[in-house]
């Protein structure tokens, strides 16, 4: 399709050939890879999403992963094709009422992208969750990643015991109308390139001697004002904070770590009377960013709680948690490896000894990144350079702490790549841990997190989902159903089911402690007007979710959430909580 | 026959009372029943790439009947990790053609009519024919216009020009889905500065101080490109044109040491390349088309009036009624205001109409009291206005003075005064 160059082709370098973008894969999946880069695509690629339910909630799910490359999929259901399908469902055609509806909507999925291998089994997926205990090498185990999609209540216990035993992750979805509940059920999810918004970390009020020998070797006051205009700011404010340490009998670097916000604005009127022009933009930069580089270094609470983890300390237990409530029952204890040969915990282990360490004085190792600053070229070089070296001087140091792990836990050196070591050192800022709870002891008693619960917006449509569940246990329809065996009048069936499913619905609450509240009646009747059908629109939106979800988990890259999700169309609101 | 035209879930949704919708009534002041409704309803969607493709699957599954879709675009390879409506095989063709023959196929009880136009080619009368408007674009730009111009119906036709529009926008994990009711509640300009201009780096950075690749590939594509190739328009879409940028801005970085120039980071810095991925698309395409369904049917109360949603870190959502801007330029009093010294050139003022999150022009005509201050086209006003670029303000007009701006990102012109400070 290119148009052939119109003009003399010798001007363009003959070997563009070479530097042709790579492949038509990394041209195919552009937009994804600036997110996710090369190391998320492999994951995707190597990833196994085993799917329970063949509905649209399931099929707008699995479009979001087959689109950007998943590499097998497995959809179970018995299911056939009816009219109604094929109204409700993109991924089944008008021809195909009375096939096996998996079969359907995973031809249609394939045709997104032949990279992503799709299988349909077509069997309940009870009968695959009843076969799965006696088998080591059933469908559940080999999945990377697996999601129910609209089961029954009895089932999502079944299969959230199976995929806790084996550590998989799982996502729990169910819609009724206008209405999304979106459950991620798994022990424990760690992640290293979270990708999140940190401050920077130029360490400026107690430079390390690399930087202040730099900062030293620069004499502002030999500087034309050209040049001066081309200071790089890290510089000026530690050339700001030297003249005020200095006016106030101070030391650089021991006094002046947490400079009081009250004290900044001297350190303002002392950069601007450095500046040779008061519009001069270094010297504006250096201004804008005091306070972010003159409060105290903080090693963020998500990585203190990492390094500080049963898991990282000298003798790690095989379970990572000390939440009483799971450890008092023994289904859900943790079944992952947590300590031993889990490379984030050796490496977790290797970073507490480093930032213990006589030699990182309680922090971090420094990513090396640097913010643009205006500055000549070479000036800012320079400074990249002096961060670059720390960095690698302190991965250096990462490095010996995590061969004495592996020495010690009698693994082999290259058990942990460099390449690995360096990911963790350049992310050690934003590394996240994330536990969820199980969702076989919720279905059996009480959600886990009830105080958290009962002050979130999602309470009551939790528990009128959870309330529809039981309701179907009961009758085995959904409220608002027909049973199909008697003609009713809807309006009337509405009616009658929204009552019991409110006396449920307030019988939950009451069981679970939350007393004071009960569930809206509007909220009620739009849970039973729904019949538990599935809209396109909401299965649409929630499939996106999901997918989001699952890309996270399977990539280890940006955060999961923890851990459901509340799509309310009606309101146009989505609301997150802990149960 | 009914439960042949849409789901028995969405039938459910038409007949059985709206708990939340006040004076909810089966049928409506005309004794249209929601069905009625919904299947009469004739919807405009705009842009037919990642978000529109979701829209039009969205519409045509949720009941409605009657879809034009409008894109003046064509499919590029790059689109097939989001845009399921296209295959490899379609890559050249226009958008909304293949976008609107793959709906029809798949739904052929639906009418889908394709327009390979730009949103600026159709008439007033076509855009007065829809019942509501879905916007699915990734250009500010184009929102912007279609914003005003919808705005401006309202105006012009009063009940009979008001068109709802439902507006979607995605970067990477996070987007944003809204609800415009032109004239009543904001519009997409009231809140434009909470999109930032896009990141410029200055012309002096680039030719004598870089300091990042960036700045190596600007260097390249902005002062080299042009110097070297005076008659061809750069295509970012080209890989050979792409390739030439690399290798140029390679050896510009050497010497300075700067590295971390590669081809993806290049054409992604020439075309200004947003993230972009299904699934976000699917969460606010699916907020906007719900949106049209419960305008149409009222099942629901509708968005009042921004959605916003993050899967970055967590979930994070955020459901507000954005507040109007009483100084809104398209639907407020559309009196903008700089101040600027009076020593500033025209060029100047030029530059901070372009960068000013408030206005964010792309390459404003100014005139003041019929005087031509500065004209982009036709070629033989620009010549002779040029002369004045180089002018200061206060040579050209008093302070407090009104100019009348035009641009190609809004449909009518705005006022613009300037004080010298």
């Amino acid at each position: 399709m290119r148009r052939p160059l119109s003009v003399d082709s010798s001007a363009i370098s003959p070997d563009t050939k070479r530097m042709r973008p790579e492949t038509d894969k990394a041209q195919l999946y552009d937009r994804q890879l600036r997110l996710w880069h090369e190391s998320g695509q492999t994951a995707l690629e190597n990833a196994h999403v085993c799917v329970f339910g063949s509905s649209a909630l399931a099929s707008e799910s699995l479009k979001n992963l087959v689109l950007p490359g998943i590499g097998r999929f497995t959809v179970i259901d018995d299911a056939t094709v009816d009219d109604q399908d094929v109204l409700a469902n993109f991924f089944v055609q008008h021809d195909d009422a009375g096939k096996p509806r998996a079969e359907c909507i995973v031809a249609g999925l394939a045709e997104l992208n032949p990279d992503a291998r799709g299988v349909a089994v077509v069997r309940a997926p009870a009968d695959v969750l009843g076969s799965c205990e006696s088998s080591d090498t059933d469908l559940v185990s080999s999945a990377s990643l697996v999601m129910a999609c609209g089961l029954p209540d009895a089932l999502v216990h079944d299969l959230g015991l199976r995929c806790w035993q084996l550590g998989t992750p799982l996502i729990v979805a169910s819609a009724a109308g206008f209405m999304a509940s979106i459950r991620t059920v798994v022990p424990e999810h760690a992640v290293v390139e979270s990708h999140a918004d940190m401050k920077q970390d130029l360490r400026l009020s107690a430079p390390f001697p690399a930087l202040l020998s730099h900062v030293d070797g620069i004499d502002l006051n030999t500087l034309d004002p050209t040049e001066l205009g081309h200071v790089p700011y890290a510089i000026i404010i530690v050339k700001a904070l030297q003249k005020w340490a200095a006016a106030n009998n101070l030391t650089l670097g021991k006094d002046t770590i947490d400079i009081p916000y009250s004290r900044i604005r001297e350190m303002r009127d002392i950069v601007r009377a450095m500046a040779p022009a008061s519009d001069e933009e270094n010297f504006v930069e250096a201004s804008k960013n005091l306070n972010a580089n003159c409060t105290a270094y903080e090693i963020a609470f998500e990585v203190l709680q990492i390094i500080g983890d049963a898991a990282a300390s000298e003798t790690p237990t095989n379970s990572g948690s000390d939440d009483a409530d799971l450890q008092a029952s023994p289904s859900a204890s943790i079944p992952t490896d947590g300590g031993s040969k889990d490379k984030f915990w050796l490496m977790a282990k290797a970073l507490r000894r480093f930032t213990e360490s006589d030699y990182a004085e309680g922090k971090l190792p420094l990513s090396g990144a640097i913010p643009d600053m205006k500055a000549d070229t070479k000036s800012y070089i320079a400074l990249q350079r002096i961060y670059k070296q720390k960095a690698d001087e302190d991965k250096a140091e990462f490095s010996k702490h995590i061969h004495e792990i592996l020495d010690a836990a009698g693994l082999p050196q290259d058990y942990v790549s460099q390449a690995e070591i360096d990911t963790y050192c350049k992310n050690a800022r934003r590394l996240r841990l994330l536990r969820f709870t199980p969702i076989h002891t919720e279905l059996k008693g009480k959600p886990s997190n009830i105080d958290e619960l009962a002050f979130s917006e999602a309470l009551h449509h939790y528990v009128l989902f959870r309330s529809s569940g039981i309701f179907f246990e009961k009758h085995r329809r959904y409220p608002g159903v027909p049973d199909g065996v008697k003609h009713v009048d809807l309006d009337d069936l509405v009616a009658a089911d929204a009552v019991e499913l409110e006396t449920i619905g307030n019988g939950l609450l009451v069981s679970w402690g939350i007393a004071d509240q009960t569930v809206p009646d509007g909220l009620v009747a739009e849970f039973a007007r729904s019949g538990h059908d599935e809209l396109h629109n909401i299965a649409s939106l929630s499939g996106g979710v999901i997918a989001q979800e699952a890309i996270k988990l399977v990539t280890h890259q940006y955060v999961p959430a923890n851990n459901m999700c509340i799509v309310d169309g009606a309101a146009t609101k989505i609301h997150v909580a802990r149960v | 026959m009914p439960s042949k035209v849409c789901h028995r879930g969405i039938q459910r949704f038409l007949q059985l009372k709206a708990p939340h919708v006040e004076n909810f009534e089966l049928v409506n002041d005309e004794g249209k029943t929601p069905q009625q409704l919904l299947s009469e309803a004739k919807v405009l969607v705009i842009g037919a790439g990642g978000l529109g493709c979701e829209i039009l699957k969205n519409l045509a599954m949720s009941g409605f009947k009657d879809i034009h879709v409008i894109d003046m675009d064509t499919i590029d390879i790059s689109n097939l990790n989001r845009q399921f409506l296209f295959r490899k095989a379609d890559v050249g063709k226009p958008k909304a053609e293949v976008a609107a023959e793959f709906i029809r196929r798949r739904s052929p009880e639906v009418s889908v009519t394709a327009h390979f136009k730009r949103i600026q080619e159709m008439s007033e009368e076509f855009y007065l024919s829809f019942t509501l408007i879905v916007c699915g674009l990734d250009s500010i730009e184009a929102r912007r216009w279609i914003n005003a111009f919808v705005c401006g119906l309202v105006e012009t036709h009063g009940f009979e020009g008001f068109k709802p529009i439902v507006d979607g926008g995605t970067e990477g994990f996070k987007g944003n889905a809204r609800l415009i009711l032109p004239t009543h509640s904001a519009c997409f300009e009231c809140g434009l500065s909470m999109f930032p201009p896009k990141t410029t780096y200055p012309i002096c950075t680039i030719a004598n101080t870089p300091r990042l690749p960036e700045h190596c590939i600007e260097w390249a594509s902005v002062l080299e490109w042009p110097r070297v190739f005076p008659e061809k328009k750069l295509d970012g879409d080209d890989p050979d044109h792409i390739n030439w940028l690399v290798e140029q801005a390679t050896q510009r970085a050497a010497p300075f040491n700067i590295t971390g120039i590669t081809y993806s980071l290049t054409q992604g810095v020439v075309k200004n390349i947003i993230p972009a991925i299904a699934s976000t698309n699917a969460i606010i395409a699916a907020a906007c088309t719900n949106e049209a369904f419960k305008i149409v049917t009222s099942s629901n109360p509708f968005l009042d009036n921004y959605i916003f949603y993050s899967g970055d870190e967590g979930i994070h959502s955020l459901t507000f009624p954005l507040e109007k801007n009483p100084d809104c330029l398209v639907c407020g009093n559309r009196q903008g205001s700089v101040t600027m010294s009076g020593d500033s050139t025209l060029e100047e003022l030029i530059d901070e109409l372009k960068t000013n999150a408030a206005f964010q022009l792309k390459a404003p005509t100014l005139t003041v009291d019929s005087t031509n201050l500065y004209f982009q086209n036709p070629k033989e006003l620009e010549e002779l206005t040029r002369p004045n670029l180089e002018k200061k303000l206060s040579e050209l007009f008093d302070s407090e003075s009104t100019l009348t701006v035009t641009d190609t990102t809004l449909p009518t012109s705005l006022q613009v005064t300037v004080t010298f400070s």
